[in-house]
């Protein structure tokens, strides 16, 4: 045994070790992600029988308006993201500031990230509540109108993004935290030094250097937001039917109705097929989305590694 | 927004061509404007903030009466611990003692199996050298953007096929295999922890799982319960879940939410909202009490951009 049989050894012992290391995730990858996804493929290009319809049930899904008004929901409940990401960058901004007291305030923003959506969505539902909600007692108050919350789509849609809005701050602030306490203070020190004010500061140095940030927060926010139905089946799932007739319903909770419990367009039966169909349709949104995203990433967001 | 705030805690600062006179006293009174708005605007959004949450402690001792009614009183007129009482007595019906130790038993083992198998293949990404690396990489981070929602009915049928359906198996083993996030911020934070230090570790004679083991599992300790800390506040509020895989099992086997979900619906075909608010405060007790003492845990860790001054 040489050294060098010792260093093709250390090699190979490598490789094993980091095979070994990553297998667990990797099956993980292939039993939960892969495996389902070949499925779920299958299961779209079937009928209720089993037998293969090619793409029908995906050009069902053209013909079905609940579709489209699904998609555009969904798209609407977006901006409340952006909302969400900005705010709590403030946010995030502000506990950064060397204060007394900070660590109070982070607890103070971050406690509705503690609370599960049930709890939230409870919670929301007794402030929205036309009759003896906070909300419109507090406007009856002062003299204005109350306000239908959740009694039909836009204000159903706006309703929803400022729980949604409520409930994403947290997170978002505890990532924006993290990574401007990671700015490089030499940065900060070389600008003052030549006189940038904090204005210039902020958009010079921090913005850039917490743009990886910004980038994640966007596009796992972008996912989360679109294909969460629980949050909008707890608080509007009562009501989606009668009510608002489905208007105000996005489209991963129309797939999950679909699914589970009645389709309005399959005239109140349920379809996995289609609505595996369904998915996949915005699957692919979403990932044209992100691949979108991904290519603009090089202009403005900024690694320093 | 961004503009209006930051050049708020400017206001009455000298110009820049005159701090280089006195520059002392200008970062001074620069400094004490800074922190009064801060502290205004913290204050401010914090109320509103709060607002909700405050509402939910204050309803939770309210008669439901007193929340029909419309009060805006935050201290109850009627203050009563009957919301909470009702829990306590109604056991059998809707546990919530119950349902928290079976949410225990669900998301801890799992939690800590899942953080460390994660912290394993997070350091085998960031620091052992190994073909198709990056490529394994790669397609791991990349089933983030696949959306839950397209494998959700398959999942589910595979279940029922393997006999799953109906047990806390789907809640438990899934994440033990290491979930994506964690594995991305982990080997973000192991990339920056020196290269030396493994290297020393060989010349002693340590083998991978060793260094992995004894130097950087020790050293990620900001990360890794940063993804204990999440892991479990995620599993602990999981909705979706038990809504899919548990929607049949008999009472004893719910998890907290469901509880919960089930004692706000149950009260005479509506909803309570009294109940709630007590069955909601509850629910939040244990992670709050997490959350106070882990508390500087959340804030560090999770950040994507590089190490601190490199």
């Amino acid at each position: 045994m040489g050294p060098f049989s010792k260093k093709i050894n250390f090699k190979t012992q490598s490789h094993i070790a980091g095979y070994c290391f990553v297998i667990l995730p990797v099956f993980g990858f292939i039993f939960f992600m892969v495996i389902p996804s070949i499925y779920s493929l299958i299961f779209a290009m079937q009928d209720q029988d089993g037998s293969f319809v090619g793409f029908q049930n995906f050009a069902q899904a053209f013909r079905d308006p609940y579709f489209f008004s699904g998609f555009g929901n969904s798209f609407i409940v977006l901006i409340g993201l952006a909302v969400q990401i900005v705010v709590a960058l403030l946010v995030a901004l502000l506990l950064t500031v060397n204060i007394k007291g900070q660590s109070i305030f982070r607890a103070f923003f971050f406690i509705p990230s503690l609370c599960s959506a049930v709890a939230i969505t409870f919670v929301w539902k007794v402030l929205y509540d036309t009759n003896y909600g906070l909300l419109n007692n507090i406007l009856w108050s002062m003299g204005l109108d109350g306000i239908n919350w959740l009694g039909y789509r836009g204000m159903a849609l706006v309703s929803i993004m400022i729980k949604g809005v409520w409930m994403g701050i947290g997170g978002g602030m505890v990532m924006y935290i993290s990574s401007i306490k990671n700015v490089s203070k030499s940065l900060y020190e070389a600008a003052e030094i030549d006189g940038a004010r904090t204005v210039r500061q902020f958009f010079s140095i921090t913005l850039p250097s917490i743009s990886p940030t910004t980038f994640y927060l966007l596009i796992t926010s972008i996912i989360g937001t679109m294909t969460d139905f629980a949050s909008y089946q707890l608080m509007i799932g009562n009501i989606e039917a009668t009510t608002l007739n489905y208007a105000a319903t996005p489209l991963a909770l129309y797939i999950y109705n679909t699914a589970f419990t009645k389709s309005p367009f399959l005239d109140g039966n349920t379809s996995y097929n289609y609505a595996t169909a369904m998915s996949w349709l915005l699957a692919i949104v979403i990932i044209v989305i992100i691949a979108g995203l991904f290519s603009t990433q090089k202009k403005w967001v900024h690694y320093n590694d | 927004m961004t503009e209006v705030l930051v050049s708020k805690s400017n206001v009455g600062c000298p110009k820049p061509s005159r701090m280089r006179f006195s520059y002392r006293k200008s970062s001074k009174i620069k400094r004490i404007i800074k922190i009064v708005t801060a502290y205004t605007l913290l204050l401010l959004g914090s109320a509103i903030f709060l607002m909700p949450f405050i509402w939910m402690i204050s309803c939770s001792f309210k008669p439901v009466e007193e929340i029909y009614s419309g009060s805006l009183n935050l201290i109850p007129q009627n203050g009563t611990l009957e919301n909470f009482s009702y829990i306590f007595t109604h056991l059998n019906e809707n546990n919530i003692f119950i349902g928290f130790l079976n949410t225990i038993i669900i998301v801890v083992p799992s939690t800590i199996v899942g953080t460390l198998v994660a912290a394993l293949a997070a350091f085998a990404f960031a620091k052992i050298e190994f073909p198709g690396r990056n490529i394994i990489f790669f397609a791991l981070i990349s089933s983030m953007a696949i959306p839950g929602i397209v494998t959700m009915i398959p999942m589910l049928k595979i279940y029922n096929d393997i006999g799953w359906n109906n047990t806390w198996l789907p809640l438990m083993i899934p994440g033990m295999f290491g979930g994506a996030g964690a594995i991305f911020f982990t080997r973000q934070y192991m990339k920056n922890i020196p290269h030396e230090l493994e290297e020393a570790a060989r010349v002693d004679g340590y083998s991978w799982f060793g260094i992995f083991w004894k130097i950087e599992l020790p050293l990620a300790k900001p990360i890794i319960f940063s993804n204990l800390l999440f892991g479990f506040l995620g599993g602990y509020n999981d909705y979706v879940g038990p809504t899919l895989y548990l929607s049949q099992v008999d009472s004893d086997h719910w998890t907290l939410q469901q509880v919960l979900q089930k004692l706000a619906m149950n009260a005479g075909g509506g909803t309570d909202p009294a109940r709630m608010m007590a069955g909601s405060v509850l629910a939040l007790i244990p992670t709050l009490i997490i959350f106070l003492v882990f508390q500087r845990f959340f804030f560090q860790g999770v950040s994507v951009n590089g190490g601190k001054d490199v």
